[in-house]
């Protein structure tokens, strides 16, 4: 995804591991006080500071010091969960949704809102659900009015719903219901009427959803699944995807590519990042050049989690080439971490941060001894070929199966036949989407020649989840994770002695 | 990691400590070993190892199964370390109190909907007005819905302000501010149209038809079952909802009554009051 770390080419012959326990801590730390009332998680939080504290002023020992740095940053994540809970039981929302009010209100949207396609248990009948993040801006119920700020989701059975931009204000009124436990939203809303909008949405984000209008249309003129697909990999837009190539596309493990990843971000960074030298700018230029690029994708695929994990990342590393201070990118990936989760502790709950990370942290740490052990018996360019894939697919496997995915056999094949397409399909997506309102007969052609890479991706993920047994199913949940993990030392000790004879 | 060719698993786990001993990396965190007790990760064979203690073998049996990168790194993040984690620590604290107090939630700036300035429209409301006044039913996003009293020929403008005015950040532009309102007229503020076309202007009918809007609270089943949509049952459930709530405080409440779906409340909602 980031390629493998350039320890080597930037001089740090020993890894950088000095982040990586504060930065698990950190996250151990969220998930353990998500579910605590705010008064403990905050109490909780000061007494781990105090001893971390206390620790680095009275020992000097090294693992004295890395256990402080890991105690300080659980703290702190447990402080800033204990604050973000009290801010989101603060208020009548809380209230209101456990008598199941109805509530007038504004609302700002914080994402893309999401069409759900079900079935009724009950009566059978099909539904449609719009899914949408928002924040309460205005609360009206009861005859009672509050201005706040305040996350919530909202629930829409109402496809009026659908492709509303992020940052557009709307009126709208529904019944508060309380979130599920550990949900990061004051309540949920339900809603049956259509919005009522108020304004626009803001100018970048106007920009933005011309951008993606843009590539969908410039898509369009592709065959069907090309077509559907291009946008996905470009800026995570699947509308278009039938839930057929969707369900292949997971069982074969390369369901990182429709759901933008971290990739895209390295992708076009450094794409940007060649061109500006090869123009002859400066490092601060390209640096900036490039930083810009990042930012815009981002608003233009919408800050998911592993769009924010690279991107953070990203600009870290940026900011080394920039200050000629480079750091490994083991220390980019960690420091990011820190930094996103402590800003934003709901990442900590989120799957595709989860896996993003964990497939980064499977080239920086895994990749390399993978390699070495391939390498014996494979020439070197076909060993690196294979541990790539095969690292990030190892170190996101548990997380796959905890969130239902099952175990997919063939994603390191299908991953490894699939790579040699991403960059030119994606490099390419991001030229034709970036040029459709200027020139569209420009944005055609990079569609036309972007649809040839993803055919081959459409092959890939189609023949791959035909082959037999290509996802063995796997118990999902937290055992069917930690089982998993249980495995893989026997995996490593079969791949070492018994195909690798050694 | 290393650059060198093809290196055996021994020659890179030793690679580093030949590293460390030819230019130590300058600064005080410069221990790439954790020491002895420090856990298993320390380089086997490099730096300070007391023989045969717990964590030698500890190391010895651990330290070559975990990836190369885990062996060799260094995991001292020295005080430096410890205050730039302390650091962003803080920084997400201030954040997260920052996020708190601009969010939390205040009553919106106007007076509580007390009693004073709506109910003496609504409790003097009248068959019919005396002839130099009109009335007009000012509804939906107003500081104060309700009946309001107006010399005739007053504006739409004059019927708002009456109400209350509109509620922060509601558009009145859908409103022609400057028409002049006739009598037993609704204005409906920030709602969307009735479905129906139902008449919001005085047409013939509005002055003597419609009647006076059913009070929630004070409403009868008979009272109820007259209303547009309502059946017996539905109306024993808003007498329900009524008992168990004490009172309706907002006609909005009627679609918390079970057997009122967003259809027949748009029919109810301009034909109520509480």
């Amino acid at each position: 995804m980031t390629g493998l770390p350039a320890a080597g080419r930037t001089g740090h012959t020993v890894p950088d591991l000095r982040l990586l326990l504060p930065a698990a801590a950190c996250w151990l730390g969220l998930l353990a006080s998500a579910r605590l009332p705010p008064p403990a998680a905050m109490s909780f939080g000061a007494a781990g500071g105090a001893v971390a504290t206390g620790l680095v002023l009275r020992r000097r020992r090294p693992a004295a010091l890395l256990c402080a740095a890991a105690l300080l940053a659980a703290s702190a994540a447990s402080v800033v969960c204990g604050i973000r809970a009290a801010a989101r039981a603060d208020g009548p929302i809380p209230g209101l949704a456990r008598s199941g009010a109805i509530a007038e209100m504004t609302v700002t949207l914080s994402g893309d809102p999401v069409r759900r396609d079900g079935v009724d248990d009950a009566t059978g009948r099909r539904y449609t659900l719009v899914i949408a993040a928002a924040q309460v801006l205005e609360l009206d119920s009861g005859g009672r009015q509050w201005r706040l700020r305040q996350p919530v989701l909202l629930l829409a059975y109402n496809t009026g719903w659908l492709g509303l931009l992020p940052s557009q204000h709307v009126r709208t009124a529904g019944t508060l219901v309380p979130p599920r436990a550990g949900d990061t939203v004051a309540a949920v809303v339900r809603i049956r009427g259509t919005p009522r909008l108020l304004g626009r949405p803001s100018a970048v984000q106007r920009a933005a959803g011309r951008l993606r209008d843009g590539l969908r249309q410039a898509a369009a003129g592709l065959p069907a699944g090309p077509g559907a697909l291009l946008p996905g990999l470009v800026d995570g837009d699947t509308t278009g995807l039938d839930a057929a190539t969707v369900a292949d596309f997971r069982r074969t493990g390369l369901t990182h590519l429709v759901a933008v990843s971290g990739t895209n971000v390295a992708i076009i960074s450094g794409a940007v990042l060649a061109l500006a030298r090869r123009l002859r700018a400066g490092p601060r230029l390209s640096g900036a050049l490039a930083a810009l690029a990042v930012v815009g994708f981002v608003v233009l695929a919408r800050p998911s989690g592993s769009v924010l994990r690279a991107a953070v990342m990203g600009g870290l590393g940026l900011a080394g080439l920039v200050l000629a201070r480079p750091r490994p990118a083991l220390t980019g990936l960690c420091a990011a971490v820190l930094i996103l989760l402590l800003a934003e502790p709901s990442l900590a709950v989120q799957a595709g941060f989860a896996l993003s990370v964990l497939a980064t942290l499977g080239l920086l740490v895994l990749a390399p001894g993978m390699q070495r052990l391939l390498a014996v018996r494979l020439p070197r360019p076909a060993a690196a070929a294979i541990a790539v894939p095969a690292a990030a697919q190892l170190a996101c496997a548990p997380v796959i199966a905890m969130i239902g995915g099952g175990t997919s056999l063939v994603a390191v094949p299908a991953n490894l036949l699939a790579a040699p397409a991403v960059a030119p399909a994606t490099v390419l997506g991001v030229l034709s989407a970036s040029t459709a309102p200027i020139a569209p007969w420009v944005a055609r052609c990079c569609a036309e020649l972007a649809g040839l890479p993803c055919a081959w991706l459409l092959v890939v993920a189609h023949v791959g989840a035909r082959v037999p047994l290509a996802n063995i199913g796997w118990p999902d949940g937290l055992c069917g994770a930690l089982l998993l993990v249980g495995c893989l030392p026997a995996l490593a000790w079969a791949v070492r002695h018994v195909i690798l004879r050694r | 990691m290393p650059e060198a060719g093809r290196p055996s698993p021994t020659q890179v786990v030793s690679q580093p400590a030949a590293t460390q001993g030819a230019s130590p990396p300058p600064g005080p965190d410069r221990g790439q070993h954790v020491g002895a007790d420090d856990g298993p990760w320390a380089l086997p064979g490099s730096g300070w190892v007391p023989p045969g203690s717990l964590g030698t073998q500890l190391r010895a049996l651990l330290g070559r199964r975990l990836p190369l990168p885990l062996q060799a790194g260094r995991w001292n993040p020295g005080r430096r370390g410890v205050l730039a984690v302390a650091v962003l620590g803080a920084l997400g604290i201030v954040f997260a109190t920052v996020l708190f107090f601009r969010g939390r939630p205040h009553p919106a700036n106007l007076p509580e909907p007390g009693p004073v300035p709506s109910l003496p429209a609504i409790s003097l409301l009248p068959t019919a007005s005396a002839p130099d006044e009109v009335l007009v039913d000012v509804e939906g996003k107003v500081r104060h819905p309700g009946v309001v009293r107006l010399p005739r020929g007053s504006r739409v403008q004059a019927a708002l302000q009456a109400a209350g005015g509109p509620q922060p950040g509601i558009d009145t532009s859908a409103l022609n501010l400057a028409r002049v309102v006739a009598d037993g007229e609704q204005l409906r503020v920030g709602l969307p149209p009735l479905p129906d076309g139902a008449p919001t202007a005085p047409t013939a009918d509005a002055s003597g038809g419609v009647g006076a809007p059913v009070n929630l609270n004070t409403a009868s089943v008979a009272d109820l079952d007259a209303l547009p949509g309502v059946g017996p049952v539905t109306a024993q459930h808003i007498l329900d909802w009524r008992s168990q709530h004490g009172r309706f405080t907002s006609v909005e409440q009627l679609q918390e009554v079970s057997g009122i779906g967003p259809a027949t409340y748009a029919k109810l909602a301009p034909l109520v009051t509480v």
